[in-house]
């Protein structure tokens, strides 16, 4: 969200996932990352991860990126950024391999006198596949969702908490998997994060 | 001061992390299975939401079916599985049989209602087998994919220990159990059914996963399950009855149901697009109603 400063390093791990309801209770899907970041430059900051938690489920995924500061926070005005990632995944049974593009647009606000800050933002999925199961047409290239967080920053530890509100417009009735919304589309996502600067 | 507010955040990091973790439970392939276990069957007497509701006029006498206990065995374990025999079981060497697979939910209880309606289709040249799979009902065990299959092959072999044929055989498969249905007629473990009734059917759970997730993920991502119904319906001949609801929000008429039907090379295919019904409502919305439906389906199975 933030950028990290010239040369500076920073590790994070993560949980949380899509919220469902299983067997009359509400809980997210236990996915998880870590990840490491690091500072280019003042507005450009790579990163990559792995995520330990798809790999319980047999599927490996791993994603490289960066993000980029276009406008720096002020006062009251937002620092912008967005950052391109690029998710891949591979499974432990069939070797199948898939790459998903991600394009985030953030927002956040310092808070006064603090290094916390609070954001929002909209994630937008990528499928890039033409065809689905049976050569049907692959109709849907585009998933969108969207998310806000605070990040408490105590020195160089950041620990986050984040809401993320998944496909929205994507009716969620009737599938295998019963999401858990506000509405009937898209699924709510909860995540904990922790962070350490170096 | 700044020290111990680092060590205690980062407690309560991994304390919220293991909760988190440990209070969730990953999503697994019995989760797709949504069975209801019970110790005795209410059939007319269910209070739960069955669909559609029936008036008296398709009540069946109690001396008209029976609880059939069987063994099943899958190659690994044996299992108690419960079904029931609507007709007279001392024809079955005579009649023609339906062996009705039921979908993914609840158990006979819930398919009652439309095994009276077919059961309208005449009792006297025709009986109807409705198995529990295992886990579901009265039956023992978990469901499993190549359970399923093995608990209506018990069936089938129960029928013809009571001297059914192939000939007299017609497979029914309701959502899930249209899986079950393929592959018993493509890959018959004894008698080779003479044919085939799809409602509201699955191409494969590959389609049905992308369904779900909106894009092209590989099913192996997320399941060992497979129903690949649509490779198997290549090598079905035997006559199809398929059925789907324009409105079957549970399994697409396009993405399932439709690309199924196109897949069978059969030359004896009647395909019924349900204007306006659901998942559940099939008959009811069919022209002319639940005659309608329970007339089409006599023509398919008496036509020989």
């Amino acid at each position: 969200m933030q950028p990290l400063n010239k040369n500076q390093w920073q590790v994070a791990a993560s949980v949380g996932g899509p919220v469902i309801e299983k067997d009359s209770r509400i809980e997210p899907i236990p996915l998880s990352s870590v990840s490491a970041a690091y500072g280019v430059s003042q507005t450009l900051t790579a990163f990559a991860g792995i995520h330990p938690g798809t790999a319980v489920y047999g599927v490996y995924h791993v994603d490289a990126g960066f993000a980029h500061e276009l406008l720096a926070p002020f006062n009251l005005q937002p620092g912008i950024t967005y950052s391109v990632d690029l998710n891949a995944f591979m499974d432990r049974q069939d070797s199948q391999f898939k790459l998903y593009p991600q394009l985030d647009i953030n927002a956040y606000w310092l808070m006064p006198y603090r290094n916390d800050y609070f954001y929002v933002g909209v994630s937008n999925w990528f499928e890039l596949a033409t065809e689905k199961a049976h050569k049907q047409k692959q109709e849907t290239h585009w998933i969108p969702s969207l998310h806000t967080g605070y990040t408490l920053q105590y020195d160089s530890y950041g620990f986050t908490l984040e809401m993320k509100y998944l496909a929205p417009f994507t009716n969620n009735q009737n599938l295998l998997v019963d999401y858990y919304s506000p509405s009937q589309n898209g699924s709510l996502g909860a995540y904990i994060s922790m962070s350490r600067k170096f | 001061m700044t020290r111990q507010i680092y060590r205690q955040s980062a407690y309560g990091f991994v304390l919220l992390s293991s909760l988190f973790i440990l209070a969730c439970s990953p999503f697994n392939d019995e989760d797709y299975f949504e069975p209801e276990k019970t110790n005795s069957y209410a059939l007319d007497s269910y209070q739960g939401d069955t669909g559609f509701q029936l008036d008296s006029s398709y009540s069946i006498d109690n001396t008209l079916f029976q609880e059939i206990k069987l063994e099943s065995n899958d190659g690994k374990t044996t299992t108690n599985i419960v079904g029931i025999y609507v007709g007279d079981v001392n024809k079955i060497n005579i009649n023609k049989v339906i062996v009705y697979c039921h979908d993914k939910s609840k158990n006979i209880d819930y398919y009652w209602p439309r095994i009276k309606l077919l059961a309208k289709t005449g009792l006297e040249d025709f009986g109807i087998f409705i198995i529990d799979y295992r886990g579901y009902g009265k039956s023992d065990g978990k469901p499993d994919e190549h359970g399923l299959y093995a608990d209506i092959n018990t069936a089938i072999v129960w029928l013809e220990e009571q001297g059914l044929t192939g000939d007299r055989l017609i497979m029914y498969g309701f959502g899930l159990g249209s899986a079950v249905a393929i592959e018993l007629t493509e890959s018959p473990r004894s008698l080779t059914p003479a044919k085939i009734i799809l409602e509201a059917p699955i191409a494969s759970f590959e389609s049905l996963i992308q369904d779900t997730t909106l894009q092209s993920t590989p099913p192996s991502y997320i399941s060992e399950l497979e129903f690949n119904n649509i490779d198997k319906i290549k090598n079905i001949t035997q006559p199809l009855m398929w059925l789907h609801g324009t409105e079957d929000k549970v399994y697409n008429i396009d993405t399932q149901g439709q690309i199924l039907y196109d897949q069978h090379p059969g030359t004896e295919n009647f395909a019924f697009r349900v204007e306006g019904a659901n998942h559940n409502t099939v008959p009811q919305n069919f022209i002319s109603g639940l005659d309608g439906y329970v007339n089409n389906v006599l023509a398919f199975i008496s036509n020989d």
